[in-house]
Parts: C-alpha cells; sequence; structure tokens
C-alpha cells in the first residue's frame, strides 16, 4: 500500500472510530482539556503504529486498547489529588467498555434521532454547554440567566434526551 | 430509566459530572462519583451510557477533532504524515516529533485566545443536531455547475446533496458507514444511517455498529444487515446491487405501485447474490460483476487493467437464479477470495507462493454451488487472444471436457477452506502455504483469438461431501507464456 493509500485508509478508519476512541477517553478522564490532550496524544500513536494494525480486523477496538495505555500513562504524570477515578474504578470502566462496543453504533443514531425532537431553544441550550465554549456560568451569563436556571434547564434536557435514546433502543430491541 | 430510582440515580451523575466537566467538583464529589462508580454495577452502566452521550454531544457542538484531521491531511502540516518514523529510529526521535505534532494540533490548548479555533465562540445555533457523516476523500471530482461542491474532512448535514459528473467521493456515516461514490452521481444524505441516490456507482461497507443502514434509489431500498455492497443506479432509475459479504434485504419502492404491474416481495441477497430492480418492479438475474465496475475505497485492491482478458462469463442456469460471477481485474493474488459465495482463498501450496506466472493475473469467482450443477457450461468471453486456466480440484476426477481442450501444467495451487457445514473446524490464515486444505491442479489453454470458451460441470463423486467448484483465471497469450512448469518454482511433484 502506497502512502497515499495509507494515510486515506487511515484517515477513514479514525473517522470512523474517533468519536468512539473520544468517549472513551472522556469517560476515563471526566476532563474536556485532557480528554483533548489525550485524543491527539492517542491519534499521533496511532498513525506511528499504523503499520503494524492488521487490514480487516477492528480499527476502533484497537484504537481504545492504545487509547487506555496513553489513558494510563496520562495518569502517572497527573497530580493524584487532581484524579477523579482510583485503580478499581478505571479498570471497572475499562471492563465495561466490552459488553457497550455492539451497541455504540444504535445509541448513536438513537441520539441523532431525539436530538431532533428537541426544540429550537433546547439545542441550542446544549450547543452552547457542550461546544466547549466556556462552563454553565459562563452560559447562564451569554444568556442573561442565572447559572442555577440554566443548570436546571440542562438537567431537564439531558434526562429527557436520555429517555428518548432508552426507548429507541428498546425499540429496536423488540 | 424505568422510575424514579433511575431517574435519581441519572441527575445524581449528571450533577458530579457536569461539576466535574465545569472544574467546580470539589474533592468530596469526585469520591463521591469514584466510589459510585466502583460499587454499583448499575451506576457503571448509567455513567458510561451518560458520558457516551455527553461525547456525542460534545462532539457534534464542538468539532473535537475534524481539525486534527484537516491539519494532518494539508500541504502545510505534511511532517505530520511523514513523522511515522520506523520505531528503531528511537523513543526520543518519536517523542520529539510527536511533541512538535501536538503543540501544533492543539491550538486551542496551547495558543492564545487570539487564534483559538471557532470552537471556542459562540456556536450557532442548532449545529448539535445537524451533522450525519464526514466526507473523507475526493479524487477527481468534478461537481456540477448547479450543485453545491464541499471540500475533504466536511461535515455532512441531513439533506446535503452530492452532484458531481466525475470522480469519486467517499463519506464516513457517524456511525461508521463507509460509502464511495462514483460519478456522475446525485447522492442527498437523509439521516445518520440513510442515504438516497439518484444516480452513480456506490460501494458501501457497514460494521456491526452501522447494520440497518439503508440506501435508498428511484426503484429499490436496500437495508443492510452488516455487509459489503454495491449498487449502481442509471439514468432511468433501474438499479442493480450485489452482495460481496454478508447480507442485505431489497425492496422495490419505484413508480409500479400505481401500474400494472404488482409488487415484488422483498428479497433477500446472501454473500455473491445480485439483483436488477427495474422501474417497473420487476427483478433481474445479473450473470457477471467484474471488479472494476464499482468504485473501491482507497487503499483497497488496485483498479483493473486497461484491456481486460475476460470480457464477460454467463452460464446456462436458471434465469431466477441471483448468484453472479465476479471477475477480479487486479488479478490473482495470495488470499485472494475463490468464489463469490463462500470466503475460501486462493494460496501458494507451500511457502513459495502462488505460481509467477498466475500472479497478478485476471481470475473469475464462480460460484462454489455450480458443483452441483450436472449441466453446467459456463461461457468465457476473452476479449484478447489469451492462455486459459483452470484450476481443478484433486479431489475429483478429471471430466472429459478439461482432459479434450486442456493440458495439465503439473503446476498446482491451494485452495485455504473456511468454516462449512462438511469443514466445520477449518478456518483461514493469511500468506502462502499456510492452512492450505485442498490441492488444485492448474490446466490450460491457448486461445489464440478473441472468442468465447465453453466449460462443462465437474464430476462430483457419489457420497463425498465438501468438494469444491475450479477455478477459472486468463492472461493475455504471449510467445513467454508457454512453459509454465519448467518457469515457475511453485511445481509440486
Amino acid at each position: 500500500m502506497s502512502l497515499d493509500d495509507s494515510k486515506a485508509t487511515f484517515v477513514r478508519l479514525l473517522t470512523q472510530s474517533e468519536r468512539r476512541v473520544y468517549g472513551y477517553i472522556l469517560k476515563m478522564v471526566v476532563d474536556w482539556n485532557d480528554a483533548d490532550e489525550i485524543l491527539q496524544e492517542t491519534n499521533v500513536r496511532l498513525w506511528e503504529e499504523f503499520d503494524r494494525f492488521q487490514p480487516g480486523t477492528d480499527f476502533a477496538a484497537w484504537a481504545i486498547r492504545v487509547a487506555h495505555y496513553q489513558v494510563l500513562t496520562w495518569r502517572k504524570r497527573r497530580d493524584r489529588s487532581r484524579l477523579v477515578f482510583g485503580k478499581a474504578a478505571i479498570e471497572a470502566l475499562a471492563m465495561e467498555q466490552a459488553t457497550a462496543n455492539t451497541v455504540e453504533g444504535s445509541r448513536q443514531a438513537a441520539l441523532a434521532e431525539c436530538l431532533k425532537r428537541l426544540s429550537a431553544v433546547n439545542r441550542d441550550l446544549l450547543t452552547r454547554c457542550y461546544s466547549g465554549a466556556g462552563t454553565i456560568r459562563d452560559v447562564a451569563g451569554t444568556l442573561g440567566r442565572s447559572t442555577e436556571a440554566v443548570y436546571k434547564m440542562l438537567q431537564r434536557v439531558r434526562l429527557s434526551l436520555h429517555k428518548c435514546i432508552e426507548q429507541r433502543l428498546v425499540m429496536e430491541d423488540a | 430509566m424505568t422510575g424514579r430510582h433511575d431517574d435519581e440515580l441519572f441527575l445524581r451523575v449528571h450533577r458530579l459530572v457536569t461539576a466535574q466537566l465545569d472544574g467546580d467538583a470539589s474533592q468530596a464529589e469526585r469520591e463521591e462519583l469514584d466510589s459510585l462508580v466502583r460499587e454499583s454495577a448499575a451506576a457503571r452502566r448509567l455513567f458510561c451510557d451518560y458520558m457516551s452521550e455527553t461525547a456525542q454531544l460534545r462532539w457534534r457542538a464542538g468539532d473535537v477533532s475534524s481539525e486534527l484531521l484537516q491539519d494532518l491531511l494539508t500541504e502545510g502540516t505534511q511532517p505530520a504524515w511523514d513523522m511515522r518514523v520506523p520505531l528503531a529510529a528511537g523513543i526520543l526521535a518519536t517523542l520529539a516529533v510527536a511533541a512538535v505534532l501536538v503543540i501544533g494540533l492543539l491550538p486551542a490548548i496551547l495558543q492564545p485566545d487570539s487564534v483559538q479555533r471557532t470552537t471556542t465562540q459562540t456556536p450557532p445555533a442548532d449545529r448539535v443536531s445537524l451533522g450525519v457523516a464526514t466526507l473523507t476523500r475526493l479524487a477527481g471530482v468534478q461537481w456540477t455547475d448547479e450543485g453545491e461542491s464541499h471540500s475533504e474532512l466536511s461535515r455532512l448535514v441531513q439533506g446535503d446533496r452530492l452532484s458531481f459528473d466525475a470522480g469519486e467521493v467517499e463519506i464516513v456515516f457517524d456511525i461508521g458507514v463507509d460509502v464511495v461514490i462514483r460519478g456522475p452521481a446525485q447522492f442527498e444524505v437523509r439521516a445518520i444511517d440513510r442515504a438516497y441516490s439518484g444516480l452513480g456507482k456506490i460501494t458501501a461497507r457497514v460494521g456491526k455498529t452501522g447494520e440497518g443502514f439503508v440506501l435508498e434509489t428511484p426503484a429499490a431500498k436496500v437495508v443492510d444487515l452488516g455487509t459489503e455492497f454495491s449498487v449502481e443506479v442509471t439514468a432511468t432509475g433501474s438499479t442493480d446491487v450485489a452482495v460481496f459479504r454478508g447480507l442485505v434485504d431489497l425492496s422495490v419502492t419505484g413508480p409500479h405501485r400505481g401500474g400494472s404491474v404488482e409488487p415484488r416481495t422483498p428479497q433477500r441477497l446472501r454473500q455473491g447474490e445480485a439483483l436488477r430492480v427495474g422501474m417497473n418492479g420487476s427483478f433481474g438475474r445479473l450473470m457477471t460483476i467484474s471488479s472494476d465496475r464499482f468504485p473501491s475505497r482507497a487503499g483497497d485492491a488496485a483498479k483493473g487493467t486497461a484491456a481486460p482478458v475476460i470480457v464477460d462469463v454467463r452460464d446456462n442456469g436458471d434465469g431466477d437464479v441471483k448468484k453472479f460471477y465476479r471477475i477480479v481485474r487486479a488479478g490473482l493474488q495470495e488470499d485472494s477470495l475463490a468464489f463469490v459465495d463462500r470466503s475460501h482463498q486462493w494460496n501458494g501450496v507451500d511457502e513459495v507462493g502462488i505460481p509467477e506466472f498466475l500472479t497478478g493475473i485476471e481470475y473469475v469467482m464462480p460460484y462454489n454451488d455450480d458443483k452441483f450443477v450436472e449441466r453446467l457450461e459456463v461461457c468465457v468471453d476473452l476479449g484478447v487472444p489469451a492462455v486459459l486456466y483452470v484450476f481443478l480440484s484433486d479431489d475429483v476426477p478429471a471430466p472429459a471436457w478439461l482432459t479434450k481442450d486442456f493440458v495439465d501444467t503439473s503446476v498446482d495451487i491451494g485452495l485455504d477452506e473456511t468454516r462449512t457445514q462438511y469443514k466445520p473446524k477449518h478456518s483461514t490464515e493469511d500468506g502462502p502455504g499456510r492452512s492450505v486444505d485442498t490441492v488444485f491442479s492448474v490446466w490450460r489453454r491457448e486461445v489464440p483469438e478473441a472468442t468465447t470458451v465453453t466449460l462443462g460441470p465437474i464430476q462430483a463423486q457419489r457420497g463425498r461431501d465438501g468438494f469444491n467448484m475450479y477455478g477459472i483465471a486468463a492472461a493475455p497469450l504471449t510467445t513467454g507464456s508457454v512453459n509454465e512448469a519448467s518457469a515457475s518454482p511453485g511445481v509440486s511433484e
């Protein structure tokens, strides 16, 4: 495979799996900036090691394994007092990943459909809260609302979204 | 989520995670989250689901990584790709390059606010709900005058249309479905798991996460059940569908519904099966599909040759049969699939590999189940003077039609068989001489002009299961293509 073909293949595989990898990392570190940084490091590592990837095997599973080791490396250099999870929780979450893989695509599709059901105001709220533009307090300032009010709105929208997703997944299984 | 207790648990997870993500969490709250995840399986599952949804929302709202891939592909950051140095070059060198790359790719984290990426600005409303796919490759695309053009790595939203007169576009849907479209084409992204094509040739690969992906055309609806399939939509709307791996459900959607033709029941197509759906709702057989007919992904096998040796293959079978012959223009290689309806592979019988005179030549993937057809006739149309090869299993006797016109070269090729009902313990391995289950003798016939050669059936032995159909290959006839046995190191005694 030429370098150009290799690049194109890597871009395709990474595009297909990157959000799952990101989800795995975010779950492990629960920090926007740290998750971004580990994701970039993971992507670099994946490209470095791409010669070792066996075509036809599960790229996402391989990428998540690489991400797991990047998370462990990151934890070693991180101040322990700033870590959310201890070793036992990290291991339990890694185990949970194995069963989550099979429904991840369905969950993504369900979320896309459920987002369409939300009002424009609620979608705008989600966009503001999860775009990386700032904290809930910052969003509240932009909207001219109290932090508590925005927090309550977000809580309500997230719960509604989650219930919609769960209902769709149950209907899919039925 | 079925009750009050579930809601309370969800809100507890939401509160703890939101505080942590906002940087407001106390030590006690971090310990509470750790304890929750560690001690309760139900809470752990809910936390994983919540974080999966959170990551999706963040991704949709903030384009977490599209800029990374963009940087990797643009000329200005070419060193990003060139940094794939051999591991032997040393950890220090790798870390140094990686550090440069990471700094270059993380403007939002490491650079001043003035040059931060757009995700730090107020995002447009509704953006969170719209993106469903990413355009990952453009090759020689000529967009139509009236259509909108798109760039590599642009996000595609529901309703986006791709209209182009020539070239190829590759798209990855967010659920992991990879689609390559060859122009002239009219393609519309309809949802995260749904698309429409009014014209063009399309190849889709659908992994586990993308099962249920739907491709609609003017005549048909294809529902993927985890597979690789190709579709051609002609200017009249008729639709050809071929399945190379897995299963699809094919139903009719054309305007026949109001006409005199009765709607046909949906068809399930398996590996090695194909059908044409007419605008009147009729199903027709597709006898042959060459490997260069449909687009392939970048990095996949090379395209066909300029002057095909094997022009067409057809048989005397029932017109309702769904299975097709596949002409592989990229040529015979180690681990090439042997049959359209099985996953058996051709390999060299030993570590020397497939004989040189066979390597890279065009070959046909027939149906293995043709071995059961007693009066089979397979017609091979040769476009140029050629040497026609037939690979016949040593498990079956050589039929008269073969011994009459062909010569046994004394060269062998191996078949690495995957699991079947007759051979449940079989599995394939990569490379020559590994896991070869059946040896085939290579027979040859010189055909000095472009013509049609008719091959016959194989003679199954009574009471014996697990035998295989023969293979077919052809190379242009040259003066050097006469004495394979002496030229090939792959000869077995």
